[in-house]
């Protein structure tokens, strides 16, 4: 007999819930996120900036000014993931809503031979995406980090900044 | 076998199954009779396991979890299928999970019915999704099939037509739990008739044993619920001043 099995993403979802329409927007949640997070682009340029003098059309670097901590500069930047983090519960609340709207499916669900499907269905999309999406946060503190201590002139950088790292955490 | 026993539910401070006691076994068609809130859909989601309960519900002697409840299924009138999902969509489900699906089966039954394979259940009409909800209570493969009122909203052809396809189509293993108010439409079809009363079994007997007894399944429903029937004539007659004319 053949057996047309949906794909993996949609045995993760809700039946019926179009798989391709909800990854998408996840994605673009994500991509939101990240583009919120851009907005330390400009608070560490115009810090970086303020550490140089214009004399004409040069810049000379001022070596008694201190460059804000990374921690600072970085503020509500990663706050979209967070956001987004949160997201996740309501999605698996919506999952699970979905199973009582139109329709009493949760009883079918509820009467599975296989333990753990009802909750596999509401809650492990919601789940990895909150996965991806902590490594997607940490993937962009690297980032901002890197560019934060490979461009900033290295003397007027404050020591420790990795451990002071924590206050964003 | 199905056994049911010394089964109590309380909603809160209501009782609704006080200290029901039943056995169904296999092969027989039984009807489950009582008024709005006698504590019917109460007994069937208890079976189910969708209601904490006290007292004991088994199958063969086990209690009914992951291990023999796929013996079981349910047709409501609520629905339990997928809205936004095809039949083709649960045909493919329930085959993953539910390994006695009978696909014969459900062919048959979409064909007979004429229901669309490929449209979401959301789009069909209530006739329509009522037929299919009882095709995959059919088709699961399960020895007892409960069924809550499957068949509001549908026509009295519709429901004829079920009830002959049913009763042909159904193996001697199977036992159905027929939940439902058209006491005398299903009297030529089950075997027995359980009647409820405040959640208490009120009354239980064979279509054989009323025969023997030169009793209609309606008569002893309403014997048994004591039913009076020079009710509805004394509140017509207050009603439209009948009395005071005869006075």
């Amino acid at each position: 007999m053949k057996t047309n099995s949906p794909p993996r993403s949609e045995r993760l979802l809700p039946p019926g819930i179009p798989a391709g329409t909800e990854l998408k927007w996840l994605w673009l949640g994500l991509l939101a996120a990240f583009l919120v997070s851009l907005s330390f682009i400009p608070a560490w340029g115009s810090n970086r900036d303020a550490l140089y003098r214009v004399v004409g059309t040069d810049r000379i670097l001022m070596t008694d000014r201190i460059m804000p901590d990374f921690a600072d500069i970085l503020g509500d930047s990663l706050y979209g993931f967070l956001v987004y983090a949160l997201c996740m519960p309501a999605l698996a609340l919506f999952h699970r809503s979905y199973f009582r709207r139109g329709s009493m499916s949760v009883y079918v669900m509820k009467r599975l031979p296989v333990r753990g499907e009802y909750l596999r269905r509401c809650a492990a999309v919601p789940l990895i995406f909150v996965l991806i999406c902590a490594a997607c946060a940490f993937l962009t503190l690297c980032l901002y980090y890197w560019i934060y201590m490979k461009i900033t002139p290295q003397i007027c950088l404050a020591p420790d900044q990795w451990q002071k790292i924590w206050r964003v955490l | 076998m199905l056994e049911i026993k010394n089964v109590s539910k309380r909603y809160g401070g209501k009782l609704a199954l006080d200290d029901v006691s039943l056995s169904l076994p296999q092969g027989e068609i039984v009807g489950l009779f009582g008024e709005n809130g006698a504590g019917k859909t109460t007994l069937m989601k208890c079976v189910l396991g969708f209601l904490g309960h006290t007292g004991d519900i088994t199958l063969d002697g086990e209690p009914i979890d992951r291990r023999n409840i796929a013996r079981l299924s349910f047709a409501t009138s609520e629905h339990s299928f997928f809205p936004d999902l095809t039949p083709q969509g649960h045909r493919e489900f329930y085959r993953e999970h539910f390994p006695a699906f009978s696909d014969k089966r459900f062919t048959g039954l979409m064909d007979f019915f004429e229901l669309p394979m490929h449209s979401r259940l959301r789009s069909m009409s209530t006739g329509q999704k009522n037929q299919f909800e009882v095709i995959m209570a059919l088709c699961q493969g399960a020895d007892y099939i409960l069924m809550d009122e499957p068949f509001a909203g549908n026509d009295v052809f519709n429901r004829e037509d079920f009830y002959k396809v049913l009763l042909g189509i159904l193996e001697p293993r199977e036992t159905v739990l027929l939940s439902t108010h058209l006491i005398e439409e299903v009297s030529g079809f089950i075997g027995r008739a359980v009647l409820i009363r405040q959640g208490k079994i009120v009354g239980d007997r064979s279509m054989l044993e009323l025969e023997d007894m030169g009793q209609t399944l309606m008569g002893y429903v309403k014997e048994t619920y004591g039913y009076r029937a020079d009710r509805v004539g004394k509140a017509l007659d207050e009603l439209t001043g009948g009395g005071e004319a005869g006075q």
